[in-house]
């Protein structure tokens, strides 16, 4: 069997999806006897921009520069994985979208000048073709070593689009919403997790993107005047839809 | 209730054919399997992977063996598996067969109508082999069937020996012009009214796009056809077969187990609600 | 004899709890309450019931209080299923040689204690789909040996199962049933030989007329405070002809968030997924979960979607539970517990829903 050849690249993100991504293939070290990974920063020295069977993209776009890579990634692979929100949704660093960038940098650093971005924070998929999406900040390490191996078998993984509170409630979790009125965007937010904030009494803040398939902007309205009642501003909802649901934000059907 | 309903019965491949992009027919042979009838549909399962519903669209035995074939358009995960890796000598797995097929028995001395579009000629090929292997019990055999394009299209290398079965018209339909293409161009449902039906004797069995048969049942309802000699496969998501995952429900049929065959009257009630 | 009514106290319930393992050496399996969550599995005790917490149920919230001895529980979101028909399960491993092994379901020879009439009547829905069908619901069905249900003398605010003919008492398919009065006594029946022999040896005297009149008044006036919902032959009439009222459900509809709460705490609900594991040598898992109509995937297909709207999928879930499972099994589906008012994070109600399509029709 021939080994897949595999890229690991790195837009604008923190690096905690591609932490995940060494995680799982420590845990699964006969992944690495099936890949040939021929670039990778973070886990080599010598790396390779040749053809590749799998790209996987962390983070999001913030200026021209990745756009150019990015399509040029996508010239060279066959397969194309967005790992983790910053990449599928656009991530944290998109709640400086609409506000002037040159400001948001003045904040952060001591030189400006010297930090090349543009006003928008664009998800991969609003430059290149993406095969498949995973989300989740971070993604979900057993979830990827999943789909890694069916993708190394030759296949693909079927996808459920359901909300949060499905896990959660396969889980024989206690509705935080429900019992004790905590504040949970779980009921508009994309499975994937396990339901991690609620199983500790938490509310969900939506990392893994709201669902778009079946949420238009009336529900989210819905679900923004819930999360009123239960203390949550509305300024707050809309930060957390900012950082963590950008691109589909900008998409949601009215 | 089988031993093991839930588990497969590995499957040794044992032929692949290219029927048109995307479409390949797949045929595996089984030991101690029982014979599906026209119209039942097989769990298939590629390892790993997940299972599909497919329909049954060739059954013959072959010594000891029963060789299945199961014709396959590449648009999940799991078919595009199928379609890619699977050759000669590959294993998968077949649960089955499911569902209640095309009703046939009875229906003796009819006119058979099949009306196919594009991979949906694949579950109603079984009558055609029925109808042939009995072929004085019944009457005339109507054969309509269209694709988008002429490379859509399936079982290509016999669709011109139908003409040869005795009584029968077989018409051929693709839905827009095509070079070097003769025949009838236009939705195959066209082609219900340019046949010599006779209502009060003829049983209409059609499988295609749900748009298709809804149209179908239309022309032939205006063609003077009752109700309950319309005959629709549906399609569903299915994930058991028996009628336990419940997410083949349509209205208040499960399609795995009530179905995939319905007469018209019996949804008639559903067939035009949206969604339902 | 079956069907003779006996009194005692809740000393007496805890006995018939340890004679169903003593005697009939059955594992008591019933909704346990410890460290303050709710779980189905074995009872050591009728310690570990919630016999001294009341729930506090509405639209959208749950609480429970600890009121003693007048406390009287009625349900948490587990229902029977999560026993029965576990959220996720195993159902195949497959070696690298095709080898496949089915997974086993042994629950031992079982007696459910304490379950509500609400979840009784569900177990005969979930019999009529899945069993001699599922064989993991079949296998743990088939462990049930005896059932102990407890009558609700006071229902909640979300319960309507006087409506749907349910509850808050039953009149069959249990083999003891219990009814905790307000003033301390335990009124027992038997609905079996098994419950009749049970309650003979429990040694509990004959209830005297005071206790069955006590009785009946309080199920009279917990069955008058379930009525909620319109006639059952009107409203699946009205339900019937809104089939195609798109307007309609997509105003019942309004709040819906698609997150299917409802479908994962309904007692009824039953649609599962699979789903594949791939190990590189070859191997493979292949597990079972629990999926709700009102999730998008459901009607999703390669190439297709046969209910892409919400309304399509929230509408199934209300004509499932009324007109269709009336066709599958002969039973009405929803069987009133107002768990989906309850647990629905965005106080969708259903009680709203049926009366909303009833008035509909005019």
């Amino acid at each position: 069997m021939r080994k897949a050849s595999v890229g690991v690249f790195k837009l604008t993100s923190c690096s905690g999806c591609i932490n995940e991504l060494i995680y799982a293939l420590v845990k699964h070290p006969e992944l690495l006897k099936l890949i040939e990974v021929k670039y990778f920063t973070e886990l080599q020295d010598v790396n390779e921009l040749t053809e590749l069977d799998v790209a996987v993209i962390e983070g999001s776009s913030i200026r021209g520069e990745h756009e150019e890579v990015l399509k040029k990634i996508r010239g060279l692979s066959k397969v194309l994985i967005s790992m983790g929100t910053c990449a599928t949704l656009g991530g944290v660093q998109s709640l400086r979208v609409g506000v002037d960038v040159n400001e948001v940098k003045k904040y952060v650093y001591p030189s400006p000048e010297y930090v090349d971005a543009y006003s928008d924070v664009k998800a991969v998929s609003e430059l290149v073709q993406v095969d498949l999406s995973l989300r989740g900040c971070p993604v979900n390490g057993d979830a990827l070593a999943s789909i890694i191996k069916k993708i190394v078998v030759g296949g693909w993984p079927v996808e459920v689009y359901e909300s949060l509170c499905a896990e959660c409630k396969r889980a024989g979790i206690e509705c935080v919403v429900v019992t004790k009125g905590i504040p949970c965007l779980g009921p508009i937010v994309s499975a994937g997790c396990g339901a991690l904030c609620p199983s500790f009494g938490r509310g969900c803040y939506g990392c893994y993107g709201i669902k778009d398939k079946d949420i238009d902007v009336g529900k989210v309205f819905e679900m923004g005047e819930a999360l009123e009642k239960l203390g949550l501003s509305k300024e707050d909802f809309h930060s957390l839809l900012k950082g963590y649901s950008m691109s589909l934000v900008k998409s949601l059907k009215t | 209730m089988l031993a093991k309903p839930l588990t497969p019965l590995p499957a040794v491949v044992t032929g692949v054919i290219d029927e048109a992009p995307l479409v390949k027919t797949i045929y595996v042979a089984l030991r101690d399997f029982p014979e599906p009838a026209p119209g039942q549909f097989n769990m298939v399962y590629a390892r790993g992977l997940g299972e599909v519903p497919i329909s049954v669209s060739d059954a013959f035995r072959r010594g000891d063996r029963l060789v299945i074939a199961h014709t396959v358009r590449s648009v999940g995960a799991v078919t595009k598996h199928l379609t890619t890796f699977i050759e000669v000598g590959s294993q998968v797995g077949i649960r089955g067969p499911y569902g209640r097929g095309w009703p046939l028995e009875g229906m003796e001395g009819m006119d058979v109508l099949i009306v196919g579009g594009g991979i949906g000629l694949a579950p109603l090929r079984p009558i055609i082999r029925y109808v042939e292997a009995r072929r004085d019990s019944f009457g005339r055999l109507f054969i309509l069937y269209g694709a988008r394009t002429p490379h859509d299209l399936i079982y290509k290398h016999e669709l011109g020996k139908y003409t040869e079965i005795p009584n029968s018209v077989v018409k051929v339909s693709i839905d827009k012009p095509y070079e070097g293409w003769t025949g009838y161009v236009g939705f195959v449902t066209d082609l219900i009214d340019r046949i010599d039906l006779d209502p009060s004797r003829t049983t209409a069995y059609v499988c295609g796009p749900e748009v298709m048969m809804k149209v179908a049942v239309r022309r032939l309802a205006s063609r003077g056809l009752k109700a309950d000699k319309m005959f629709l496969s549906l399609e569903r998501r299915m994930r058991c077969g028996m009628g336990v995952c419940g997410t083949c429900q349509f209205g208040h049929y499960f399609v795995c187990k009530d179905g995939p065959v319905f007469s018209y009257d019996e949804l008639m009630n559903y067939l035009w609600v949206d969604g339902i | 004899m079956i069907f003779m009514m006996y009194e005692g106290s809740v000393r007496d319930v805890g006995k018939l709890l340890s004679m169903l393992s003593s005697l009939l050496n059955l594992k008591v399996v019933g909704l346990k309450y410890v460290n303050k969550s709710f779980t189905y599995g074995e009872l050591g005790s009728i310690e570990e019931l919630p016999l001294s917490v009341e729930d506090v149920q509405a639209p959208s919230s749950y609480k429970l209080v600890e009121e003693g001895a007048s406390a009287r529980f009625r349900h948490s979101f587990p229902s029977l299923k999560y026993f029965l028909y576990p959220p996720a399960q195993e159902v195949l491993y497959i070696d690298k040689d095709f080898g496949l092994r089915e997974a086993k379901v042994d629950y031992g020879n079982i007696a459910l204690f304490g379950i509500k009439p609400c979840d009784l009547y569900s177990m005969r829905v979930l019999d009529g789909i899945l069993m001699n069908r599922d064989p993991y619901y079949t296998s743990a069905r088939s462990s049930v040996k005896v059932v102990v249900v407890e009558e609700c003398v006071k229902p909640s605010n979300v319960c309507f199962c006087g409506s749907v003919g349910t509850g808050p008492g039953v009149s069959s398919g249990f083999d003891v049933a219990f009814a905790r009065l307000s003033n301390g006594v335990v009124v027992f029946k038997s609905g079996s030989s098994i419950g009749a022999d049970l309650l003979k040896r429990l040694n509990v005297k004959k209830a005297g007329d005071r206790t069955v009149a006590e009785y009946g008044e309080a199920m009279g006036e917990a069955l008058k405070s379930t009525k909620v919902l319109p006639e059952l032959n009107a409203l699946t009439n009205a339900l019937e002809k809104s089939i195609n009222n798109v307007e309609l459900w997509n105003k019942v509809s309004k709040k819906c968030v698609a997150c299917s709460n409802c479908n994962m705490v309904c007692p009824t609900c039953f649609c599962t997924e699979f789903f594949d594991e791939a190990e590189l040598d070859g191997s493979a898992r292949r597990l079972k979960k629990w999926h709700g109509c009102l999730s998008y995937s459901y009607g999703l297909v390669a190439g297709g979607h046969f209910r892409p709207k919400l309304y399509m999928r929230y509408r199934h879930f209300i004509l499932h539970k009324f007109l269709f499972y009336p066709r599958q099994v002969g039973l009405i589906g929803c069987v009133g517990c107002g768990r989906c008012i309850t647990w629905c994070p965005l106080g969708v109600d259903i009680r709203e829903t049926l009366w909303e399509v009833f008035k509909s029709v005019g």
